[in-house]
């Protein structure tokens, strides 16, 4: 029994195809906006930088402030004072004159690819028509470090030092058609075209049910959007390059003569986040290069007879895979919903009921773990990537942190014995007051504040190495260890206590009496009937302690912070990975050492996850 | 005699933490002296006035309700219904799904606290209860719990209340809900627990005093107070107050739940 | 009330485990029907596709005039007992019966007189404010029937609700089920595997093997004419001896007499026409113990079964079991050897596949 209608169905996959490829353009345009401001906000800092870099300081005495706009209608108060740049050594401030002619000269510069405005104070220099910034806007720029507005990136000018914003500059990118088809078309687009007429012919045309051709056009058009997003990215490198390229030739003009000779350092200060070097001539285009084992963008810049230096950059596009983790999804959206309707299509209206109640129910789980586990791990797979394995792998803190590790995990069978020998203890005497006593004195630790814990046995340690004279068990690097895993050792025993009662309940007392009418002792009951029926328990339970211990971060933050020095005695994994973290924030170095742990956990987290698998299925 | 010995393990268990409360009673200078004392010669409760007034344990407190309170509701509520659509409806893709979020454990805490930071990070969350709680909300253990206490429970009953003329939200809040209220009690009291006690992750998002939960302020007052033991054993025994309050409430469902996860916590 | 019609019913479960096989069946209004088969037969699937707790694989479910084979449990009408009480633990007893009526949205006054009603009809005035986990076994399987009939479904569905009562208090609800059902004069579908329970209570009953129904009928017509072997077996306490054997004439005998010969046995029939593999089917009582060599064979004596009013012996007729049902106590020994008398016009023949000859 259908309830979807031929028709309805076949516009509901088509739509479903138009909305996947609307999505995916949009998110191409969304990236390629990005790559269009990321360029306008780095050419507006290095034009910022370049003004700094050529604007001579005034001859005293200092410039008179730019005249303020007054904006007294209504009932605001007028803006007390005029926004004018703050007052500065003259060394510090710019020659206005100067400034003005510099500020001129950027908007004639040949080849330019976009509109520039410099402000100086609130006032506009190259337009002189052109609105004035407010106060507040100046003011709130020292803050932010720059900001979009009207399709126009406004980053700070500060004063030849750079310690105060004297003004601003703005600059607008020109549209630059983004595609290489004619009409300035990507890739995509036309991929979009396909994927939606593919739809189309399975939706409308039942007999050609070529679904695999559609999924291929979706994924195509994933791949389109793609190399458009990548082809943006690398423009905005290389716009960059082109731009800065004028900039510097430019300046190296405009240097007065003695630091003209050597113009290197200076003309570095104008490209903050770039490099030059010396260089050979080239020709005009941007290359990729290896330098140091990294890909650079770097293009050759004429800066005087038959000198030549080389502009370097990071390229962009290296960056622009993590554009697949939108492009993807939104590419395959159209295919996921024609499989979707296509099942509902041949779905009794009853299970397709009962599927939409069951999905509605999984949402927020799903929702929550798409977005805040399977996202952000396949963010740190990717961070990952980027790191660099080798240097890793030289390091002897990671190897330390490792070893630490498996060291202080050593104290899992302990406690398991201990845990075992209590279980066994409480479970005999469950029905007695003593018994209950000390299964709640196992508890106790377990469920106590961590942090807690770890005071609590510092100031133990102390007591008891005071009077001895010697250094605290923590602070000796030969114990500190030692110290940490009789801590985790109390802690822990309580946990695997209860999981072993629980098994030890679970068996029927009549395989005890059976025992004893055997003949068996205590202890061969304790041997042959209960440790072998306990085999699954313990086994998960030792997994588990493994893999609780390999995890231990608290103890060693709040009490020995991975010392003592210099030898990182307690410095375990998961701290490591933190200090990388908080310390370097060298993201793909992090999620390099947490994805190494990962898979070392993953030989433990597997098989328990089968015997947790088993267990469910007996009970 | 061999109850002796069971009484006599009791109190070397439960040793450390009468000499915590014992400590946090003395003065400062007592711990100085050798031997140390067990007991303090002239107990004193000034240690916690300081505590309350230094944590701030107000503040503290509250922070950390506000966390394992929303987090306890999110994971409970998301576990049970997403539990209940594993156990007791039919749909394509419920198996391939589920397996999807059993894979989730086999990414450890560290992994995805990184790209979690980076993400809060993003979202302007830093230093905020939404950047603190958002990320806890849902817990593939919980989704087992809840699962495994739905396939325990007889399918009869809510049989009985479909025929009733039941819909599958009456019955998930009216019949199966409060049938499975030992399993939820015993979720509801692990995640607040486990959340009171959630280190790695407060450490990273929050940053200001004002945001600070129970063990980030606890393991704060141990730096700043370094040398004043008996100051940081007041505000241990405060700290730890509340846990074990829930645990001589909920004894049960606390040990339901440990047993459940096969002792898995988070250290 | 509504009469119920499966039409070529089938079910396969996600394993891909089929549990009914393209079945036909109809019960008639305000009957009392009983399922009845070994455990695994596909009873409790029937009840549950009726009430559409199972969706239906192929095949149509029509109670009273309406096709529902697409409708959720809830639009169907219908009210289901299970072999558990299915009560909610955390309500009373009344709450419990209220609850189909509250979902209905059933007025307050209404509801409470109406579940008074059920509750004195089924003798639950005294416990009606108690948790089921305070009342007795058999006050549980009361007030789940209460909570059945509460709202006055057209269709009653009992899942072995006796099943798991003592021998006592069986007998007991059992009466009054069928007091019930003639006082309601509902439609019932009653499933049970304990075919003296079907004997007792079904108008007809429904016999199920393997998911296949074998024969419809009033309790006598399955007793006396089952339509097949596994009909033959599992109906009476114990069931039909059924021997397997080969049709043959001896030639010996003026008449041309032929015999079957089974294991030991060679007993004379008077069908004429078949030679071959067969089973001959003879029910206990029918079989009589006889002075070695007397009878139409002799078999070993394995088990003696006395029940007071009369014996069961299990006997071994040439590696073919036989159950022999005497009256009174009977005077064999195990091991000893004894002659086998059958009453040869009580005999069911059928094929070497199970289907009845003649």
């Amino acid at each position: 029994m259908s309830a979807l209608a031929p028709r309805a169905w076949a516009a509901g996959a088509a739509g479903a195809a138009a909305i996947a490829a609307a999505l995916t353009l949009g998110v191409v345009r969304v990236a390629q906006r990005h790559y269009e401001r990321a360029f306008a906000f780095r050419i507006a800092h290095t034009t910022a930088a370049y003004i700094a870099t050529v604007t001579p300081p005034p001859p005293p005495p200092p410039p008179p402030p730019a005249p303020p706009r007054s904006r007294t209608r209504g009932r605001r108060v007028p803006a007390p004072l005029p926004a004018a740049p703050p007052p500065t050594s003259p060394a510090r401030s710019y020659d206005l004159p100067s400034l003005l002619t510099q500020a001129h000269a950027l908007e004639t510069l040949p080849g330019w690819s976009s509109n520039v405005e410099v402000y100086s104070g609130t006032a506009p220099l190259v337009a002189a028509t052109a609105a004035a910034l407010s106060p507040d806007e100046l003011s709130n720029l020292a803050a932010t470090g720059g900001h979009w507005r009207d399709g126009t990136a406004l980053v700070p000018l500060t004063d030849r030092d750079g310690q105060d914003v004297v003004g601003a500059v703005a600059v607008q990118p020109r549209s630059m058609p983004h595609g290489p088809l004619p009409g300035g078309f990507g890739f995509s687009f036309p991929a979009a075209v396909i994927a939606v007429a593919a739809a189309s012919v399975i939706a409308f045309r039942q007999h050609s049910l070529r679904r695999g051709g559609y999924v291929g056009a979706a994924l195509l058009l994933a791949v389109a959007s793609y190399v458009d997003v990548r082809a943006a990215a690398r423009q905005s490198t290389d716009r960059w390059l082109f731009d800065t390229r004028r900039l510097l030739q430019e300046a190296a003009k405009r240097l007065p003569p003695p630091r003209a000779r050597n113009p290197i350092p200076d003309l570095a200060g104008i490209v903050r986040d770039g490099d030059i070097v010396a260089g050979e001539p080239g020709e005009s285009a941007a290359r990729r290069v290896r330098v140091d084992g990294e890909r650079r963008a770097v293009v050759a810049v004429l800066i005087g007879p038959q000198r030549w230096i080389e502009l370097r950059s990071a390229p962009a596009e290296i960056e622009a895979p993590r554009w697949l983790i939108g492009l993807l999804p939104a590419a395959l959206l159209g295919p996921f919903a024609i499989i979707g309707l296509r099942w509902a299509e041949r779905t009794p209206v009853r299970r397709r009921r009962e599927t939409a109640i069951a999905w509605g129910f999984l949402a927020p789980a799903t929702v929550h773990l798409v977005l805040f586990t399977a996202g952000p791990a396949l963010y740190a797979l990717y961070l990952a990537t980027l790191a660099n394995f080798p240097a890793l792998a030289r390091d002897p803190l990671t190897w330390n942190a490792f070893l630490n590790s498996a060291t202080y995990a050593l104290y899992v069978p302990v406690s398991i014995g201990l845990a075992l020998a209590a279980a066994v203890a409480i479970h005999r005497y469950r029905a007695h007051w003593s018994g209950r006593l000390l299964r709640a004195a196992f508890l106790l630790p377990y469920v106590a504040s961590v942090v807690a814990v770890a005071l609590l046995w510092q100031a133990i340690y102390r007591a008891g190495s005071l009077g001895l004279g010697r250094a605290d068990w923590l602070s000796n690097p030969r114990t500190a260890l030692a110290a940490l895993m009789l801590m985790s050792l109390w802690v822990h025993a309580g946990g695997q206590m209860l999981v072993f009662l629980a098994g030890l309940q679970s068996i029927p007392q009549s395989c005890f009496d059976a025992a004893r009418v055997d003949g068996a002792s205590a202890w061969q009951t304790f041997r042959r009937v209960t440790l072998p029926m306990l085999r699954p328990v313990t086994w998960l339970v030792s997994l588990t302690g493994v893999l609780g211990a390999l995890q231990m971060f608290t103890l060693v933050a709040v009490l020995t912070q991975g010392g003592p020095f210099p030898l990182h005695a307690t410095d375990v994994a998961v701290h490591r990975i933190y200090r990388t973290a908080v310390g370097a924030q060298a993201w793909g170095m992090t999620s390099a050492l947490a994805l190494i742990l990962a898979v070392i956990l993953l030989l433990f987290r597997w098989p328990q996850l089968q015997v947790l698998r088993r267990e469910a299925r007996r009970a | 005699m061999r109850k002796t010995l069971l009484v006599g393990a009791a109190i070397v268990m439960i040793a450390p933490f009468l000499y915590m409360v014992s400590v946090s009673f003395m003065g400062e200078s007592e711990l100085l002296r050798w031997p140390p004392p067990l007991f303090p010669t002239s107990p004193t409760t000034a240690n916690y006035a300081a505590a309350i007034a230094a944590l701030p344990f107000n503040r503290v407190l509250l922070n950390t309700a506000v966390l394992a309170g929303c987090v306890m509701i999110g994971q409970v509520l998301t576990s049970a219904a997403a539990g209940y659509a594993f156990v007791r409806l039919k749909f394509p893709g419920r198996d391939g799904t589920f397996r999807l979020m059993t894979l989730a454990l086999i990414l450890p805490t560290i992994f995805l606290v990184i790209p979690r930071y980076l993400m809060i990070e993003a979202l302007g969350w830093i230093d905020t209860f939404p950047g603190l709680i958002s990320t806890e909300l849902v817990s593939v253990w919980g989704i087992l719990f809840m699962r495994h206490a739905f396939l325990m429970q007889p399918r009869d009953i809510e049989d009985a209340a479909r025929l009733d003329g039941a819909g599958e939200w009456t019955l998930f809040w009216q019949v199966t809900l409060p049938l499975a209220r030992p399993a939820v009690t015993a979720l509801a009291v692990l995640a607040f627990m486990d959340q009171w006690r959630n280190f790695l992750w407060p450490l990273m998002v929050t940053r200001s005093a004002r945001m600070e939960v129970a063990e980030v302020a606890l393991a704060r007052l141990h730096g700043d107070y370094a040398a004043n033991v008996p100051y940081q054993m007041a505000a241990a025994v405060l700290v730890s107050l509340p846990l074990f309050l829930v645990c001589l409430i909920a004894s049960r469902s606390v040990m339901a739940g440990v047993r459940f996860t096969g002792a898995d916590a988070r250290l | 009330m509504a009469s119920v019609t499966l039409r070529r019913l089938s079910k396969v479960y996600d394993g891909g485990v089929q549990a009914l096989h393209h079945l036909d069946l109809e019960v008639r209004d305000g009957e009392l029907l009983v399922l009845l088969g070994p455990s695994g037969s596909g009873k409790t699937t029937i009840l549950r596709c009726i009430a559409g707790l199972e969706e239906v694989t192929t095949g149509e479910v029509v109670i009273g005039e309406r096709v529902v084979t697409n409708e959720p449990p809830a639009a169907r009408d219908v009210a289901m007992v299970f072999q558990s009480p299915a009560l909610y633990p955390h309500l009373t007893v009344r709450d419990n019966i209220a609850f189909p009526l509250e979902l209905r949205g059933v007025a307050r006054t209404q509801i409470t007189r109406r579940v008074l009603e059920a509750a004195t009809r089924l003798h639950l005035e005294r416990v009606l404010e108690r948790r089921p986990g305070q009342i007795s076994e058999g006050e549980r399987q009361r007030a789940a029937l209460g909570r059945a009939m509460v709202r006055g479904p057209q269709l009653f569905l009992l899942d072995e609700p006796l099943s798991r009562l003592d021998a006592q208090l069986r007998i007991e609800l059992r009466g009054e089920l069928l007091a019930l059902h003639r006082a309601l004069g509902a439609t019932m579908i009653y499933v049970t595997h304990d075919q003296t329970e079907a004997m007792t209570m079904g108008q007809r009953i429904a016999v199920l093997h393997e998911g296949r129904l074998r024969q419809t009928g009033t309790p006598e017509e399955v007793y006396q004419r089952p339509a097949d072997v596994h009909v033959a077996r599992f109906i009476g306490t114990p069931g039909m001896n059924v021997l397997q054997g080969k049709g043959r004439g001896t030639g010996e005998k003026a008449d041309g007499g032929r015999v079957i010969e089974a294991g030991s046995l060679a007993i004379p029939i008077e069908l004429t026409t078949y030679e071959g593999e067969l089973q001959v089917g003879i029910r206990p009582e029918y079989v009589g113990l006889c002075a070695v060599d007397k009878g139409v064979g002799n078999a070993d004596v394995l088990v003696v079964e006395p029940l007071g009013s009369e014996t069961l012996i299990h006997l071994n007729a040439g590696g073919q079991p036989l159950v022999a049902r005497v009256p009174g106590f009977a005077d064999v020994r195990v091991g000893t050897q004894v002659g086998v008398k059958v009453d040869r016009r009580r005999l069911y023949l059928f094929d070497s596949a199970g289907a009845p000859l003649g």
